[in-house]
């Protein structure tokens, strides 16, 4: 928009609708099966599949095609707008798009990595009662990814962040009949849901700070990673704490680390596609979108530092004492998120520009990696036997461990990985529980307060039902089947 | 066009229309024919008001549509009804709601003086929207009390009959008696001054100190707080919304005839007041929304659980109006039709699961999307919507009500976002208990999903949450004069009028700074 921050503004050329198919084209073909359940319509797998591929596809080759724009045109940022949502004088909310080093990085690996899953999960799901369902989710996923990682304003990337955290948790409980995946996805939505207010306070802060939410405004001097922002510390370090907030909840981090092995009660394929290979990584991504404010503020950048180092460290003891696949899968995932983080830590107190790439490469390295890892884990034991076969007189290497702590020691520190360090009980107590506390005391009072004003019982006694609903409805339904 | 409008006398016959067919309906005996007679009604309404809405917001700078009698003699009120900026969307929305209710209510919901009942309702609150006399004003929210009670002596069997209807009564009773003493006061003042027509609205406001207006601003506040179900005035709601019937429910809290009293009446007619106090009403909504979004955490039952969550976003919007800048009125009038879709879909969907599954306690429910995905579908869809979910309505009246709080009181705009999320986690955690998990007591075998009408009710819903959360603007467009003229009113008052609760002009100044256009 201007000569220093050397981005291209693209408006009604060709080029810009492609960039804006990459988020829309899941989003309309989600929506185009969703209403076409609603309104009755018996979908075939081979049509669920054709619809979701064609959203899935269309992104896919947007993306590419938008890489080649970019490297083409060799801009350091393309910039595409898109109307508002919403326009009163003294606000807009604007959309825009940003495709830049980092975005385009993101960009490319989400649409191959969504249809790669896309593709296995055909099979994977075959007669599922939860087909549909699942590419619906698939799609709003997709779109709400793309839309994260190309937003231009922290307004914008709220869109995305929400549609993934709406299709993981929902994703979570898949398999809807069982009570451990619903209480899996609840954990994970609520992590969600207070976290994600981390990234509204910063957007808001933001906006105080320079008029705007827009990233341009806030580092305008500069495509990424040479962006910097002219905000000072004392402004900076609470927008980087808020951010680093949500990203805590988004990206699995201490002390919010527990839902993430919860989640894999979902189905294989989005596990790979969640929490081996994208959702876990928004959080890295956001981290590094925001570095010029990390950048700004010491302390901000050495919370990430420490987040970071107590997430490998726990992720990594408990990830150790794991018996199923999937959980200790989780587990390293966990942890080298957190080395991530130790990494953007770094490269935010030192400044390296340098450094913030060697994580964007580590990060689409690890997302590739934990997708074929986690695709394969319904066959791990099949593997694992197939090795042991294959070489019978591999040991077990030397425990150096097992030189230096004692075995009291470790002992203690096995315990203390088997319960995952107490983390979620102790977030449960000490959050959760007073909140609820108070919540049914004055629940209670208002009870009370209602019973001396109108006479009702103070328990919660059963409504009265006016008949039972076996005895009524089968004329409701013969008069609702005249109607369909 | 505009000859044949001003031919017509519209806004009477928005009034008349279901006032006659609520009459109607109430000589019918056959429900069948009730029931379609109520629905040719509603949808004529509907149509009737939704194009005059259309035609008002695409032809700007129309003047207002009104009709006006001469003045009664000895009182002087006048029959003067109109629609403007500030009603014109209220009027389809109330109508599209009337009309869903009875396209997609149980049948029991609607058995009995019901039907009637709503389409009284629907006249009456018809009549506040588009009143521009104080008399009418009063009259027509009396008398959109007055049906709804009756029905809920109707529906509700057993004991439980006389308490609700205390409920009710006490608390609507209240909500309605100082609105006629504080227009008895407004209108002795203006005899004083010998204003020629002391019930006008349009006129000018009366030239009245702080002192004078305090009262009457006082006595209009409860009528709001109590209309807008804010704590301590709140009670009626939840035992409303857990026991009444749900039409007369989903028109009492869609219709936010509160907050329209506040922006009709309070903010221009009483200026110092409002800038004065406020400020206090904005805190005491927002204590309110805190507090409702708390209770809903403790609830077990979806019916109680939603009257909660509903106190609380009706505190919301009352946030917004009594904060009055820019941002916060236009954010409030998005969240009041984004509310009331919400809120008639979600109490819908909870009365068609109860009629159903005989129950909506989440603690004998369970596993009810494998048996009923339509409904499930529809109540996932329209609570993610309720609670503010991107590409929704409701998520840009919420990101406005922020904008509008943060410049000058950020600390309250948290609390707001706090409000969100405990609103956010008591929706889902209900739907993940009732519809998902296993299922605590056998459903009904014969018992058929949603039909095509009810899901057709859903999906309507559905799509115009999506339509208006893309495009907000043509909305916020018809609001913008409106918004302006009761914005500005706060702004040109000198400052005494926000000192001594810590909103100082500045703060006002500073709101306007952090709003440069991006």
């Amino acid at each position: 928009m201007n000569g220093l921050f050397e981005t291209q503004v693209e408006s009604a050329t060709w080029v810009h609708w492609v960039a804006i198919a990459i988020p829309m084209a899941p989003l309309l073909c989600a929506l185009l099966l969703g209403a076409l359940w609603m309104l009755g319509r018996e979908l075939e797998e081979r049509e669920v599949v054709l619809i979701a591929s064609l959203g899935v596809g269309v992104s896919l080759v947007a993306s590419f095609a938008t890489t080649l724009v970019f490297i083409a045109r060799d801009a350091l940022a393309l910039e595409v707008e898109f109307g508002n949502l919403g326009e009163i004088e003294g606000y807009t909310f604007g959309l825009s798009l940003l495709v830049d080093r980092l975005s385009i990085a993101m960009v490319l690996t989400t649409g191959i990595v969504t249809a790669l899953v896309t593709r296995f999960s055909i099979r994977y799901l075959h007669r599922d009662p939860g087909f549909l369902r699942f590419f619906v989710l698939l799609c709003v996923f997709d779109a709400g990814m793309q839309l994260l990682v190309l937003a231009s304003s922290y307004d914008l990337l709220f869109i995305g962040w929400e549609m993934v955290g709406l299709s993981s948790f929902m994703l979570v409980t898949f398999f809807q009949l069982r009570d451990g995946p619903v209480r899996g996805g609840l954990r994970a939505f609520v992590t969600y849901r207070v976290t994600d207010v981390g990234l509204l306070v910063a957007g808001v802060l933001l906006h105080q700070a320079t008029g705007s939410s827009s990233l341009e405004d806030a580092f305008g001097s500069g495509a990424w990673p040479h962006a910097s922002t002219h905000l000072d510390a004392a402004a900076t370090t609470p927008i980087a704490l808020a951010i680093l907030l949500s990203v805590i909840g988004k990206s699995a981090l201490f002390p919010a680390s527990g839902w993430l092995p919860r989640a894999m009660e979902g189905p294989t394929p989005s596990s790979a596609l969640f929490y081996g290979a994208l959702s876990v990584h928004a959080g890295i991504y956001l981290l590094l979108r925001s570095a010029p404010l990390f950048e700004s503020t010491p302390i901000g950048a050495s919370a990430v530092l420490v987040i970071g180092a107590l997430t490998v460290l726990t992720s990594t003891l408990a990830g150790r004492v794991q018996s199923d696949v999937k959980s200790a899968l989780a587990y390293a995932t966990s942890s080298q998120v957190g080395l991530m983080a130790i990494v953007v830590g770094l490269a935010t107190l030192t400044g390296s520009g340098a450094l913030a790439m060697v994580v964007v490469a580590y990060m689409v390295a690890h997302a590739f990696l934990r997708t074929l890892q986690l695709l394969r884990a319904p066959s791990a034991l099949r593997d694992a036997q197939e090795m042991a076969a294959a070489l019978p007189d591999v040991r077990p290497g030397p425990r150096p461990v097992s030189y230096v702590l004692s075995d009291r020691t470790r002992a203690a520190l096995y315990r203390l990985a088997h319960h995952r360090f107490f983390l979620d009980e102790m977030l449960d107590r000490f959050v959760v529980a007073p909140v609820i506390w108070l919540a049914k005391t004055a629940d209670s009072l208002e009870r009370r307060w209602v019973a001396t004003l109108s006479g009702f019982p103070l328990s919660e006694q059963e409504r009265p039902t006016p008949h039972t609903p076996e005895a009524s409805l089968p004329r409701e339904s013969r008069e609702k089947v005249g109607h369909a | 066009m505009i000859e044949l409008l001003a031919s017509i006398p519209w806004p009477t016959l928005l009034v008349v229309v279901p006032l006659l067919g609520g009459l109607l309906t109430l000589r019918l005996p056959e429900p069948k024919v009730r029931h379609a007679v109520g629905l040719a009604v509603a949808a004529t309404t509907f149509v009737t008001s939704a194009v005059l809405a259309l035609v008002f917001i695409l032809t700007p700078g129309t003047a207002a549509i009104e009709d006006l009698s001469g003045p009664l003699p000895l009182i002087a009120a006048r029959w003067h009804l109109g629609i403007d900026e500030l009603s014109a969307p209220f009027l389809p929305l109330t109508a599209l709601l009337v009309l869903l209710l009875l396209l997609g209510a149980p049948r029991r919901e609607l058995a009995g003086p019901m039907i009637p009942a709503v389409l009284l309702t629907e006249a009456a609150t018809v009549g506040v929207y588009t009143s521009l006399d104080l008399g009418c004003l009063a009259l027509f929210w009396l008398a959109s009390l007055v049906p709804g009670a009756f029905a809920l002596r109707e529906s509700i069997p057993g004991e439980g009959r006389s308490r609700a209807f205390r409920a009710y009564g006490v608390f609507l009773v209240l909500g309605a008696l100082p609105l006629a003493v504080a227009v008895a006061m407004i209108v002795s003042a203006r005899v004083a001054v010998h204003a020629p027509l002391p019930f006008d609205l349009t006129a000018p406001e009366p030239a009245l100190d702080l002192a004078a207006q305090a009262p009457i601003f006082f006595l209009l506040a409860i009528a709001l707080l109590v209309r807008k179900a804010v704590v301590p005035f709140h009670s009626w709601l939840p035992v409303l919304a857990e026991r009444g019937p749900v039409a007369i429910t989903a028109l009492l809290i869609s219709t936010h005839l509160g907050a329209f009293l506040a922006s009709r009446v309070m903010l221009p007619l009483l200026p110092a007041a409002s800038a004065h106090y406020f400020p206090w009403v904005a805190d005491l909504a927002l204590s309110s929304a805190l507090y409702g979004g708390l209770l809903g955490l403790a609830q077990t039952d979806l019916r109680r659980m939603l009257g909660f969550v509903l106190t609380s976003q009706l505190g919301l919007v009352l946030v917004g109006v009594a904060e009055a800048n820019r941002e916060s009125l236009h954010g409030a009038l998005l969240q009041m039709l984004a509310l009331g879709l919400t809120s008639t879909g979600l109490l819908l969907l909870v009365s068609q699961l109860e009629a159903r599954a005989g129950t909506t306690d989440v603690r004998r429910l369970g596993g009810v999307a494998a048996r009923f995905p339509y409904l499930a579908g529809a109540f996932f869809v329209l609570g993610i919507a309720s609670i503010g979910f991107p590409g929704t309505l409701m998520f840009v009246s919420e990101d406005l009500l922020i904008h509008g709080l943060l410049g000058a009181h950020p600390i309250e705009a948290i609390g707001l976002l706090l409000v969100t999320v405990l609103n956010g986690i008591t929706i889902i955690r209900g739907f993940f208990l009732a519809f998902l998990g296993t299922s605590r007591q056998p459903l009904g075998l014969t018992v058929p999903d949603l039909g095509l009408r009810e899901r057709l009710v859903a999906v309507a819903l559905t799509a115009l949450l999506l339509a208006t959360g893309f495009s907000p603007t043509p909305l916020l467009r018809v609001r913008e004069l409106v918004v302006a003229r009761l914005a500005l009113e706060q702004h040109s008052l000198p400052p005494h009028g926000h000192s001594d609760h810590g909103h100082t002009e500045d703060g006002h100044t500073e709101s306007g700074h952090t709003t440069e256009p991006r």
